[in-house]
């Protein structure tokens, strides 16, 4: 007994010494000086008011981060469409702009200038999309087994356009109605084993729209299985659920800006990957950060009244 | 697999018989007489490498192969009288006069142990004429690693290397080594002959290498011999103690984070010999009473062990036999047993990893100047991690099992045939012939539920086989006392999904002895690499994948020019210093943001490829051999960098531990016969790193999205950490009683106590300005800010253990 006691002070003296020495400091590294970037973000659809959001990077070291950055009169935007006339954008609220004449049309070409007085003229050249594509989809509840768990498939269809590269996001979205309530959510937990989404990599990194181009099925028409789960226990109170999707042709910028922010989001904390080397987020704006883009979409849905 | 076995049989043909057939043809005729034979520990038999056999007539002579074998033809062909003078550091030298050398002769010589305190001994500095093979490499013996201070009493082989010129050790208390601007998985890290995968213990404290079962160790980082190939970087050749054929002998060792035990002695007196060592870390034992006092229901903690094995036969005065085994497994596991409403529930996850290595060698005399060796050897490194639940009532059972494997294991035969020619020329050539069986991510589910009859199993094997044969000659032909070349080639034929690819590797080195203190060298080498890593070999958890090269991740390649000079001042003092050029080709990284865990995506695309390195640098060694005091100060130059088009957008960056100024000093001092005391003082130049350096946020797409904060990184490793220098110091007390001695081992890690960087990380502070109002009131606000926090993990502390040998 006396030697028990004896070894756990040795124990905890050890203890003790170890946790001293490991310590935490706040050091000072050489950074390298901050440049200060327009950041453009706009991610619109053809036929409607372009919109246009401004701010600027700070210095993350910097002691007086301005939280309200986008406030700033000095801050210019302008568009030129297939090298006509330029049209200015007009300031709204809290950074936001808007070309208030102009809604994108298929194929456009557009030049996107943003000057501010202290900071490099940014700029982002975009086309629109030549096409919308139509997608149809069809849902089965809970027909799927994986891992001992109940997944309901969506079935996507959709014909590629034969001219020149696609990419696609898919924002799917559940509605359980209720009598007097809707609760609606993104798809999150889902799986495919389509060789088209396995070959983009993304479902590790939990994305809740899912993006894919069209190199493995160019010009041809498909139909990709995703599964989800859709934690329902009981139909009694529930008057139907909506599947509803959005399928949108986006440019590759979007769609490797869009993969590259996933992926930085995800791997910020993984204990089990160690300590990763870090992701850029990439950006389609030059001298500027953020990302400019333009997409067409098709939307569909379906319901599911459960069994009667 | 037809194919397969053609393509092999006509490799075999070509490059396999005919190189062996022409180096037969050339050991004809033979000169003159020889002498030959092993040179051994008197007092245990244990063979002795690189111990010296000096011609005391011409000065020159040979040194013992890895086995402790020699073989010397004097070149004065009508000399009946031969005079040899045979040497070891720390040993007795024996001299050995014929008056009649007019036939072979075998011989078995036993050295005396002299020195009860052997010095720190760095051989490269054998002043020998025609000891070429010490070219861009550096040899320890477990004695002179045991007078280095220590972490927490457990010297280690790795740190010890992390002292010489041109070696890095990467992050704080790792047991990495990057070689002359190397990674850690471009070393070719051998035990008895075996490759071993994964060297580093959790943290890296210390390796896999349990100093009381290793006999002698060396790391070449330049002018490869054939014989080392399937790295880019370096080669760290370690051999387990033999164990002694006369008398049973012992260690016990009980440090503040690990005890060990080793055993040897014979099976059969002057005959046969054992050894057998084990090593336990007990971190989950100091740990298991303060985690039940925190939570009665919950269990962890974190453990190690180490197994060496070895027997050793003598057959007969021409044949030998070795077996070989090592195993060494990493456990880390943490869970919770409890008792809720009547229902017994259970949580685990652990994640183990380690090495498992068997070999069987065979040394084989032929005659006085042919000397084989074979070996054939399994080898295996795999990572478990797994986590199981299970949740059990009088009615029903619940249980899942998930666990994820990854490894690689090979199974090989290797061959080599060494031929001592004459004084002038020494010929050796070997096959060497390599199963490698690649698991790169392999998942298993289990699910059981006795209500809902479910009971499935679902398995995920990825398995990758690669087969690789590697034929080498070897011929090194003194010209002149004063001149030597050592030739090299190794041709490596690597076959994966029925794609073989065949790699050509010349390596020459040049030794100019302009006089018998004063030599010069130069160096040319070629390597390639056949497998990559994928994961992160820096902190955390350890998640290695290893992957072979295919078509996509063609083998990559590095040539290496360099050059050195020695000088020996008497035998006290030597003085070396070696410049290189290093240039990699097609290496295969894995790009920023990609993992292979869980990834179904076909893991070729996760790497980018074709990218190229560069490094380059200088060294110096300035070392004293003999005297009360002695050791080593060592100063680097260099410059490391990589270029490849995914990352850092195709420009060229440094290395993660481009160290531009490295200085190391590592001294022992002899008080007395029962007192020495040793210091170890390393400083490296900042490291590079890579740190978000501004932010910015856009808003939400729909409405009720939150904003998202974006960061934007520095170029790749463009950013300079403080720089790292430690001092450790160790005194070491011996005390001989009449059947065993005992030494107390006290020291101090980092003495003067500076926080070296282990990791960093960005966080925020809170912090408070103050300002006087027009009122005279004063305001005080509340900010937070973003900063850098650098994580230390030595900045203090004492060392002991106890040690007695018997």
């Amino acid at each position: 007994m006396i030697n028990k006691k004896y070894m756990k002070k040795v124990f905890s003296l050890i203890l003790i010494i170890i946790s001293v020495a490991s310590c935490t400091k706040i050091v000072d590294l050489n950074i390298p000086p901050h440049e200060e970037k327009s950041v453009c973000f706009s991610i619109s659809p053809v036929n409607e008011n372009l919109k246009l959001y401004i701010n600027k990077t700070q210095n993350l070291f910097s002691i007086n981060i301005d939280t309200l950055s986008f406030i700033d009169t000095s801050n210019k935007a302008y568009i030129i469409v297939n090298n006509s006339d330029s049209i200015n954008f007009v300031s709204l609220d809290r950074g936001w702009f808007t070309a208030q004449n102009y809604k994108p049309n298929l194929g456009d070409n557009i030049l996107l200038t943003v000057t501010n007085k202290s900071r490099k003229t940014a700029t982002a050249k975009i086309t629109v999309p030549n096409e919308i594509v139509n997608h149809s989809i069809s849902f089965s509840y809970n027909s799927f087994q994986i891992n001992d768990k109940p997944y309901s498939q969506l079935e996507l269809t959709l014909s590629d356009p034969t001219t020149s590269e696609n990419y696609y996001e898919l924002i799917a979205k559940v509605f359980i109605e209720k009598a007097d309530t809707v609760i609606n959510h993104f798809f999150y937990e889902w799986k495919s084993f389509h060789p088209i989404l396995v070959n983009e990599d993304l479902e590790q990194y939990e994305p809740s729209r899912i993006l894919f181009s069209d190199k493995m099925f160019s010009g041809s028409q498909v139909s990709i299985q995703i599964f989800f789960p859709l934690y329902i226990t009981s139909f009694s109170d529930i008057k139907r659920v909506k599947i509803a999707t959005q399928l949108r042709n986006i440019s590759k910028e979007y769609y490797e800006y869009k993969k590259s922010l996933t992926k930085a989001k995800r791997l910020d904390k993984d204990f089990f990957q160690g300590i990763q080397e870090p992701t850029e987020v990439l950006s389609n704006i030059k001298d500027g950060a953020g990302i400019f883009s333009i997409y067409t979409f098709s939307n569909d849905s379906t319901y599911y009244y459960g069994k009667k | 697999m037809i194919q397969h076995i053609i393509m092999v049989k006509n490799n075999f043909l070509k490059f396999v018989l005919l190189p062996i057939l022409l180096v037969l043809c050339l050991s004809f005729p033979l000169y003159s007489q020889t002498v030959s034979g092993y040179v051994s520990d008197a007092s245990s038999g244990e063979r002795l490498i690189n111990a010296t056999i000096r011609d005391l007539s011409t000065n020159s002579g040979t040194i013992t192969n890895n086995y402790g074998f020699f073989s010397y033809t004097p070149n004065q062909k009508k000399s009946k009288e031969l005079h040899i003078e045979v040497s070891y550091v720390s040993y007795i030298v024996d001299t050995l006069h014929f008056t009649n050398f007019k036939k072979d002769t075998l011989l078995n010589i036993f050295l005396k142990g002299g020195l009860t305190l052997p010095a720190i001994e760095i051989k490269a500095q054998s002043s020998i004429s025609n000891v070429q093979n010490k070219v861009g490499s550096h040899s320890l013996t477990s004695k002179s690693i045991k007078l280095l201070p220590s972490i927490g009493g457990e010297t280690d082989l790795i740190k010890a290397y992390q002292y010489m010129p041109g070696v890095q050790q990467g992050n704080e208390g790792s047991s990495n080594l990057y070689v002359r601007g190397g990674a850690p998985d471009q070393n070719l890290i051998m035990l008895d002959d075996v490759p071993i995968y994964y060297i580093n213990h959790l943290g890296g404290f210390v390796s896999v290498f349990n100093i009381d079962a290793v006999k002698n160790s060396n790391l070449i980082k330049g002018g490869f011999p054939a014989k080392y190939g399937g790295r880019l970087s370096s080669a760290l050749d370690v051999s387990m103690d033999d164990g002694n054929i006369y008398k049973t002998s012992g260690n016990i060792s009980i440090g503040l984070l690990s005890s060990k035990i080793s055993l040897n002695g014979p099976i059969e007196k002057g005959k046969s010999a054992y050894l057998i060592s084990f090593r336990r870390f007990y971190f989950d034992l100091l740990f298991k009473p303060i985690i039940k006092s925190l939570d009665k229901n919950a269990f962890g903690g974190y453990n190690f062990y180490d197994i060496n094995f070895k027997i050793n036969k003598h057959i007969n005065n021409k044949n030998r036999l070795f077996i070989s085994f090592y195993n060494g497994d990493d456990k880390i596991k943490h869970g919770f047993s409890k008792k809720e409403d009547d229902e017994d529930k259970r949580f685990l996850e652990k994640v183990k990893w380690g090495n498992l290595m068997a070999a069987f060698r065979w040394n084989h005399i032929f005659n006085n100047r042919m000397f084989s060796n074979t070996t054939l050897y399994y080898t295996r490194y795999r990572i478990i991690k797994s986590i199981n639940s299970s949740e059990k009532s009088e009615h029903e059972l619940r249980k899942t099992e998930n666990s994820l494997l990854s490894g690689v294991e090979d199974i090989g035969l290797k061959s080599e045939i060494e031929m001592y020619m004459s004084d002038n020329m020494k010929i050796s050539s070997g096959i060497q012939l390599v199963s490698h069986f690649f698991n790169p991510n392999s998942s298993y589910v289990y699910i059981y539920n006795s209500t809902l009859n479910i009971n499935k199993r679902d398995t995920n094997k990825v398995k990758l086989n690669a087969f690789e044969t590697a034929i080498y000659g070897n011929i090194n032909y003194k010209f002149s006392n004063k001149f030597v070349v050592d030739a090299n080639l190794r041709l490596d034929n690597y076959i994966v999904n029925s794609k073989s690819f065949l790699n050509i590797e010349p390596r020459v080195k040049a030794i100019l002895n302009f006089t018998k203190n004063f030599k010069i060298y130069l160096a040319y080498d070629v390597m390639s690499q056949n497998m990559h890593i994928a994961g992160n070999q820096s902190t955390g958890i350890p998640m290695e994948y290893w992957l072979p090269a295919t078509t996509m991740l063609q083998p990559a390649r590095m040539s290496q020019y360099s050059a050195g000079l020695q000088l020996d001042f008497g035998k006290i003092y030597t003085f070396n210093s070696e410049i290189y050029l290093k240039q990699f080709s097609k290496l295969s990284i894995l790009k920023d943001g990609m993992s292979l865990l869980n990834s179904k995506k076909k893991w070729e695309n996760l790497f980018a490829t074709n990218g190229t390195g560069i490094a380059k640098g200088i060294e110096f060694m300035l070392s004293k051999n003999s005297g009360r005091l002695n050791g080593w100060v060592s100063y680097t130059l260099a410059r490391s960098y990589k270029s490849v088009s995914e990352i850092n957008a195709g420009k060229i960056f440094p290395d993660r531990y481009d160290i531009r100024h490295s200085v190391s000093v590592a001294f022992v001092y002899k008080i007395d016969k029962e007192l020495d005391f040793s210091c170890a003082w390393v400083y490296n130049s900042p490291a590079a790193l890579t740190l978000p350096i501004s932010k910015y946020t856009v808003p939400g797409e729909f409405d009720g999205d939150n904003d998202t904060e974006i960061f934007i990184y520095s170029e790749k490793n463009s950013i300079r950490v403080k720089p790292f220098h430690r001092l450790d110091v160790n005194f070491n007390f011996y005390k001989k009683r009449k059947r065993y001695e005992r030494v107390l081992s006290i020291g101090i890690i980092n003495l003067y106590n500076n926080n070296n960087p282990y990791l960093y990380e960005i966080g925020e502070k809170d912090y408070s300005i103050s300002n006087i109002n027009p009122d005279g009131d004063i305001e005080i606000t509340h900010k937070t800010k973003i900063v850098i926090f650098q994580k230390s993990i030595f900045p203090f502390m004492p060392t002991l253990s106890y040690a007695i040998k018997f």
